[in-house]
């Protein structure tokens, strides 16, 4: 199965609202199969496949879903089996064995977020359903331990046919991993050209850095994070992933850039708590002009990917080269701001070399 | 301090000290997950209320759709959002249980205006599990008012962990989500 060469560079062409009403269409035609089911079958537990499909989208994208499919089937059958077992042998004899509920999914919760492992996830939530059924049921002889457990592990199963076959059929290419790792790309350059303006604003003007700037960081975060688990969800989209060599260094210089700017922006922070600006070195609107200019780069990836290029970090390095103020923190916030400077353009121009066959646009001057 | 670590080969039980820290991010959210669940259970046990397991089974849902947001008020109006949705969704299978196709074609138009929402649907989708538990509930008005109660009190509960969460461990979260991505030490 082969998608071609994927390109890197149409991330702005994405018409983002399109595609998730197409998901949404398959997802809501998916439910819908499963509630005709569990109308059809009549049987006492068929919610459960109308369940597991409502699972099994819960978080967008194919090679998430594909990759969730085995983990939904083990994690279904363990839990089922914990679940019933525990109601079976501990409850059955003593009701107060139910205290200590709350306890173990407590810590199964915090094993889950520690490990991020989808098994256990699965597992807590099947467990959780009947366990809540059981304790708010007075009838509890629907839960027998066999019966319960074999229809709903068939139900799962049948869940996440449901889901594979709408999925690969219904518009199959709006739910691709890799749409999202690339609007994710653009999302994460944008933050950090958020966190630019503000350490800007803050080195500059000497504005305070507020709990927007917090908020900033924090969604910076998550964005990496957001990154590297749709990168791990690619691979089970593209069987051809491993041969495709273009798109493997693409991704390898992404995750190098990614490493550098955060270290970089570390040191900006550190810098922003000594001194202020010095306007020794440049005057404040010069400075800011070209630091603005690297900011807008940040934020508008997307043009860059197209071949445009600036000379901001030429235009930065002329700054560093005034060596009487080698100490001060105007000269290290030069510095660090040249290497985020250069890292972009390393990262985009390498990606518009490799996708596309023409030169790079004529160099558009930052200052007038 | 790192050279102390690298001479005595500390830097592994470090890391390994960090990553079970409590005062991190998994320690609040399986917190977040477990507080509210107690809460409606207490509720249940203590003012006698209907076998309406909604009021321990929905705080849970709610809360895991505000895990996407980092603001309040997104976060609030997330969790309102999902209440509202697994309150319609409740009440519309109670309600039409006995007309199924009526009952099929609004949830299909419930899960387009849920998935096509770009904007909630990560809460949205927790939401959905919810309105398919609920295919599995005993049909009819009252127990359809009946879940949209356990549902309001569910968030009523939810909103108020939320809160209280907030205020008591915002600060050392952030602190410890920068070390952990070694913004500081």
């Amino acid at each position: 199965m082969s998608y071609g060469i994927i390109i890197m560079t149409d991330s702005y062409r994405l018409n983002k609202v399109k595609l998730t009403r197409q998901q949404a269409f398959c997802i809501a035609i998916a439910f819908s199969i499963g509630v005709v089911l569990n109308f059809s079958l009549n049987l006492p537990h068929a919610y459960w496949i109308s369940m597991t499909i409502a699972l099994m989208f819960c978080y967008t994208g194919r090679g998430s879903i594909i990759r969730r499919s085995k983990s939904r089937i083990l994690g279904t059958f363990l839990g089922l089996f914990f679940a019933f077992l525990f109601i079976n042998t501990f409850m059955y004899s003593d009701y107060r064995w139910a205290y200590l509920l709350p306890f173990i999914w407590f810590l199964a919760w915090c094993f889950y977020c520690i490990t991020n492992n989808y098994t256990i996830y699965v597992v807590l939530i099947t467990m959780f359903i009947p366990l809540c059924f059981t304790i708010s049921s007075s009838n509890s002889y629907v839960f027998l331990l066999n019966n319960t457990l074999a229809i709903r592990f068939i139900f799962t199963l049948i869940g996440v046919s449901i889901a594979l076959l709408c999925e690969f059929t219904i518009y199959k290419k709006a739910d691709l991993s890799f749409r999202y790792f690339k609007r994710e790309i653009r999302n994460y350059f944008s933050n950090v050209g958020d966190v630019l303006n503000l350490c800007n604003k803050s080195f500059i003007h000497g504005v305070a850095l507020d709990k927007k700037f917090a908020g900033e960081i924090k969604k910076q975060m998550n964005k990496i994070v957001s990154l590297e688990s749709l990168y791990l969800d690619m691979a089970y989209e593209y069987y051809d992933w491993v041969d495709n060599k273009p798109q493997e260094l693409a991704v390898k210089k992404l995750f190098i850039s990614i490493e550098e700017i955060n270290f970089r922006l570390r040191k900006i922070i550190c810098i922003l708590g000594h001194e202020d600006f010095d306007e020794a070195v440049c005057t404040k609107e010069n400075f800011l002009e070209i630091v603005n200019i690297i900011t807008y780069k940040y934020k508008h990836i997307g043009y860059y990917f197209y071949g445009r290029v600036d000379d901001a970090t030429e235009v930065i390095d002329s700054l560093i080269k005034i060596k009487n103020s080698r100490l001060a923190s105007t000269y290290l916030y030069c510095k660090e701001m040249y290497i985020l400077s250069k890292v972009f353009d390393d990262y985009s121009s390498f990606i518009y070399k490799t996708f596309n066959e023409t030169e790079l646009k004529p160099v558009e001057s930052v200052l007038n | 301090m790192d050279t102390i670590k690298k001479i005595f080969f500390l830097s592994n039980f470090f890391r390994f000290i960090h990553s079970y820290d409590p005062t991190s991010e998994y320690f609040i959210n399986a917190l977040k997950f477990t507080i509210p669940g107690c809460i409606g259970i207490f509720c249940l046990i203590y003012f006698r209320w209907p076998s309406n397991f909604l009021i321990f089974f929905s705080p849970p849902i709610i809360m895991a759709g505000t895990l996407f947001y980092i603001d309040y008020k997104n976060k609030i109006i997330n969790m309102a959002v999902v209440s509202l949705e697994m309150m319609i969704g409740q009440f519309v299978i109670c309600v039409f249980y006995k007309h199924q196709v009526v009952l099929i074609i609004l949830l299909f138009l419930l899960f387009l205006v849920i998935y096509g929402s770009r904007k909630y649907r990560m809460g949205g989708g927790f939401a959905v599990i919810q309105i398919a538990v609920c295919l599995g509930f005993p049909p009819g008005w009252y127990n359809g008012v009946e879940g949209c109660i356990g549902i309001l009190i569910g968030f009523i509960i939810s909103i108020i962990s939320l809160l209280l969460f907030e205020y008591f461990t915002a600060r050392f979260r952030m602190r410890s989500s920068l070390r952990d991505c070694k913004i500081i030490n």
